[in-house]
């Protein structure tokens, strides 16, 4: 671990986004021992960590870590509880991990005294509770009845999977309990029972990677399952023989049911990589289907098996009672299904039956997977940008949501005239006819008797079940993303900023030389420019919640430290900031949560005489205004005295005895160096060399502060930060011999002025600016 | 042979189909449904002992549901039914949120397996 190399370099971004959720989630499983998810993400997170410094070959801490996520995985499966001191000792983990993170070169010896303690601490909690504590009785009645509950469990969540059997949290809840179940120390009396529930698990797991389908029959055969064990538990001295003797007919079953699956995928070809495509099917079979024996339901729930279906029966052919012959079908239907399966897949469910009906299957939606290297809605951007294209074809291709009246055309329900005859008639522009312009377009074809409602009904549905495709796989598809390093990223800004002022070199010099030729390039690099220069910066933008997640660990560690019991809450943790001002952000925010923690928050027991809630607030805020962000950190705590900062504003010379001042203005007193109304200094603040630090590192941000307080109340700062620091319009200004750049956001207006109003003032230095009276200053 | 009595009350007759309604009813089911538009205005029909039910006798109940409305006639469906009723029901793509032309008071057989 001598040598930073630079594949360690590469990992180590992401090693710390690691270890900050990590930090996040162990603080979360305080309030929340048995969240399973929150258990998940700690267990995922270290075991990225380790995946990273192996990968980095820094093996040392690959090994620890992993040891780390061994305890975890017991946590995971219930064999291990949460408790304060496993947090604790994990923790420490984290900032041995950090430490490592930070200073590679870190001496072994450090690292492996450390991380030994640090393990060994935690393999105490994992050491079985001595003998005296329980019976080996007890602990087994106890075995017995956390499965009894872990089958309850998994009970409930398979009768869940019959109603919703794609509810991924579902199958993660069964697969857990299976998990447990099989890890009880009660069932390893029974010879093969554990490996029994191991396969079961195992189908589940195939079921959690999408290798396979929940269907009733898996459901039946699992609750067969939990029947047997329980039986077993039961019963425990036949419990070999119950397992011997019912066991085979469920692994048979099991078997099964997973090869029927993969026989399944190879007979229809399924891709699993491939996204689905929506098919739009007419099925209308012929009168006399019924009297061939065969039942178009079937087929339909056949379909139904594929994918996604929406089923629209077609009833306007049915004719009243007197007229009906009831062995004929008037009956055909339209489905939408999406499916990753093929159209043959579709075709061959109606293989029998294609003599008996007709059949018509459309690729409605293919979610992208068509002309893939050519994006049609690339191509409309462009020539939309170019003005080759009307808005509605525009509109039409970029959002592929048909309308009512194009599905209608499409099936041949209409005509392209019949619709342009419905959607001519204008109110009162015939006779008495009323109809209100917002009356959708499937009543107005209705009303005008071309089409049935039926088929209104149908290309809804179709609609609706796009629309629904479409959000889903919106969510599904993970957003395209590379790492970057940051130098990299940092020279890239650099490059603009040369760039920006170079144009404006280029812009100037066309200028000053009038070429009406150079002048309209100029422009043209002026406007690609500020495009890359804006779209630069906002790569570099960066949420500032990942900064406020840092905290979280900063506010249980001092509150723990000053015995204080302290809530940290944010908002606006969305809001985006160049990543080098979140970076400066840090110390001085760090400092702003001390001095509330340490000075605002009351004692627990002090907040409860002064009727506060025992629980102290610390509220971090970002709000995004025009070019700046602001931030505030507002504690519920005791508030500053504005008398005592004045009197030691006094003591200290900054205010003259008689000279009373507003409050705002008292309380930046405060940033002045050295200035402390703090009766004690503690290990965490108090020594007043602190907030003239922020003042200045704010400063350097080009930022301001401002702080309200009401005594008793609590305390608010607003941070006022710029986006960026990166690149600023600014005015230039020459004064005598020597050139100023004002920054344009501090710039309200430029006024001419005109040697006519410098004269009409009588010397005085003020200019009417549309009736508002200015001063001004001559440079 | 349908299982199926009838029961008079003041303004309606209500009609108890039990066992199957499958492809060899479908005559039998038409033609019960037709004679009862004869005898009364407003039918119920009790589904709630079906225990087995096709596409055909899904065609001759919405077909009844048109005749009588032509008529100006009640056709209802009483509010319970077996679960195989509305399992084919859904199933069968019937389910629907708007009923067909005739049906100008939103009162189509259908409407309610839609919101279920």
């Amino acid at each position: 671990m001598s040598s930073l190399d630079n594949q360690w370099i590469a990992c180590r971004d992401e090693a710390y986004e690691h270890l900050n959720n990590l930090e996040s989630s162990l603080l979360d499983l305080e309030e929340l021992p048995k969240d399973n998810s929150t258990l998940d993400l700690v267990f995922r997170s270290l075991h990225s960590i380790k995946g990273l410094s192996a990968m980095a070959g820094f093996t040392e801490l690959a090994d620890f870590v992993h040891d780390v996520e061994t305890i975890f995985d017991m946590v995971r499966s219930g064999r291990l509880p949460v408790t304060g001191s496993l947090l604790e000792h994990t923790v420490s983990a984290c900032d041995l991990i950090r430490t490592m993170l930070d200073t590679p070169e870190t001496e072994p010896a450090y690292f492996t005294d450390q991380s030994l303690s640090i393990l060994t601490a935690l393999r105490k909690l994992t050491a079985p509770p001595d003998e005296e504590d329980e019976s080996p009785e007890s602990l087994a009645e106890q075995e017995k009845e956390e499965v009894y509950e872990l089958l309850t469990e998994l009970e409930s969540s398979l009768l869940e999977l019959e109603d919703h059997a794609d509810e991924k949290e579902t199958v993660d809840r069964a697969f857990r309990a299976l998990h447990t179940i099989k890890g009880s120390g009660s069932l390893s009396q029974f010879n093969g029972l554990a490996e029994f529930v191991h396969n079961v698990e195992t189908v589940f797991d195939m079921i959690r990677n999408n290798e396979l389908s929940v269907t009733g029959r898996l459901i039946d055969i699992t609750l067969s399952v939990c029947d047997l064990i329980r039986s077993i538990l039961k019963s425990p001295d036949q419990g070999n023989d119950l397992f011997t003797e019912r066991s085979q007919g469920i692994r048979d079953s099991l078997a099964q049911l997973t090869s029927d699956n993969r026989e399944q995928d190879l007979d229809t070809g399924v891709d699993e990589d491939a996204r689905s495509i929506t098919y739009r099917i007419r099925f209308r079979p012929s009168q006399g289907i019924f009297s061939k024996g065969t039942d178009p339901l079937v087929l339909i729930n056949e379909l139904r098996t594929l994918g996604y279906c929406t089923v629209i029966a077609q009833k306007d052919g049915i004719p009243p009672l007197d007229e009906l012959n009831p062995e004929y079908c008037y009956t055909f239907w339209d489905i939408i299904v999406t499916t990753n399966h093929g159209e043959n897949a579709i075709r061959d469910i109606f293989i029998f039956v294609e003599d008996e009906c007709d059949l018509m299957i459309d690729v409605i939606d293919d979610a992208g997977r068509i002309d893939k290297d050519t994006s049609e809605t690339d191509v409309a951007n462009l020539l939309n940008n170019f003005g080759f294209m009307t808005k509605d074809d525009f509109k039409r291709i970029t959002n592929p949501r048909q309308r009512i009246g194009d599905i209608l055309i499409e099936r041949g329900d209409l005509t392209a005239d019949d619709m342009k005859k419905v959607l001519g008639i204008q109110p009162g522009s015939e006779g008495t006819d009323k109809t209100p312009e917002t009356k959708p377009i499937g009543e107005k074809l209705v009303e005008a008797s071309v089409v049935d409602t039926g088929k209104v009904v149908s290309a809804l549905a179709e609609q609706k079940h796009v629309k629904d495709v479409q959000q889903q796989q919106s969510r599904v598809t993970p957003v395209s993303s590379i790492r970057v390093s940051s130098e990299k990223l940092d020279k890239l800004v650099d490059l603009v900023g040369e760039l920006v002022t170079l144009q404006a070199r280029l812009t100037q010099m066309s200028l000053l030389k009038n070429d009406g030729e150079l002048i309209s390039i100029a422009e043209e690099v002026e406007r690609l420019t500020d495009e890359l220069r804006d779209n630069t910066m906002n790569v570099r933008l960066v949420p500032i919640g990942t900064l406020f997640g840092k905290f979280k660990r900063l506010v249980r560690d001092l509150a723990r430290d000053t015995g204080k019991r302290v809530e940290m809450t944010t908002a606006g943790a969305e809001t985006e900031l160049d990543k080098t001002v979140i970076e400066r952000l840090n110390d001085p925010l760090v400092h702003l949560i001390r001095n509330s923690i340490d000075h605002g928050i009351e004692a627990p027991q002090v907040r409860s005489e002064h009727g506060k809630a025992e629980h102290g607030t610390i509220h971090l805020a970002a709000i995004q205004s025009g070019g700046y962000v602001f931030i505030k950190i507002t504690d519920d705590g005791k508030g500053i005295d504005s008398e005592a900062v004045r009197q030691k504003a006094i003591s200290k010379g900054f205010l003259e005895d008689d000279k009373s001042l507003p409050e705002k203005e008292l309380f930046a007193f405060i940033l002045a160096p050295g200035f402390s109304t703090a009766g004690k200094v503690t290990s965490v603040s108090g020594r007043g060399v602190g907030m003239d630090v922020v003042k200045r590192n704010i400063d350097d941000l080009r930022g301001s502060l401002e702080i309200n307080s009401k005594k008793g109340s609590g305390t608010t700062i607003t941070l006022k930060i710029p986006l960026t620091l990166a690149i600023i319009d600014g005015l230039l200004v020459k004064v005598g011999d020597s050139y100023f750049v004002l920054p344009l956001s501090i710039i309200e207006e430029c006024v001419e002025l005109a040697e006519s109003s410098m004269n009409s003032n009588h010397g005085r230095k003020i200019v009417n600016v549309r009736g508002d009276i200015v001063p001004y200053i001559s440079l | 042979m349908i299982n199926f009595a009838v029961e008079h009350t003041d303004k309606k007759k209500i009609v108890t189909i039990k066992g199957s309604l499958t492809i060899e009813h479908a005559k039998e089911l038409t033609d019960i449904l037709l004679e009862m538009k004869g005898s009364s205005d407003n039918i119920v029909v009790n589904l709630a002992n079906v225990e087995a039910l096709d596409m055909t006798c899904l065609q001759v109940l919405c077909s009844a549901h048109k005749t009588y409305l032509q008529e100006n006639k009640v056709f209802e469906i009483s509010a319970k039914c077996s679960e195989i009723f509305n399992k084919t029901v859904r199933n069968s793509g019937y389910a629907q949120h708007k009923g067909c032309k005739l049906d100008k008071n939103e009162r189509c057989l259908w409407l309610r397996w839609a919101d279920r």
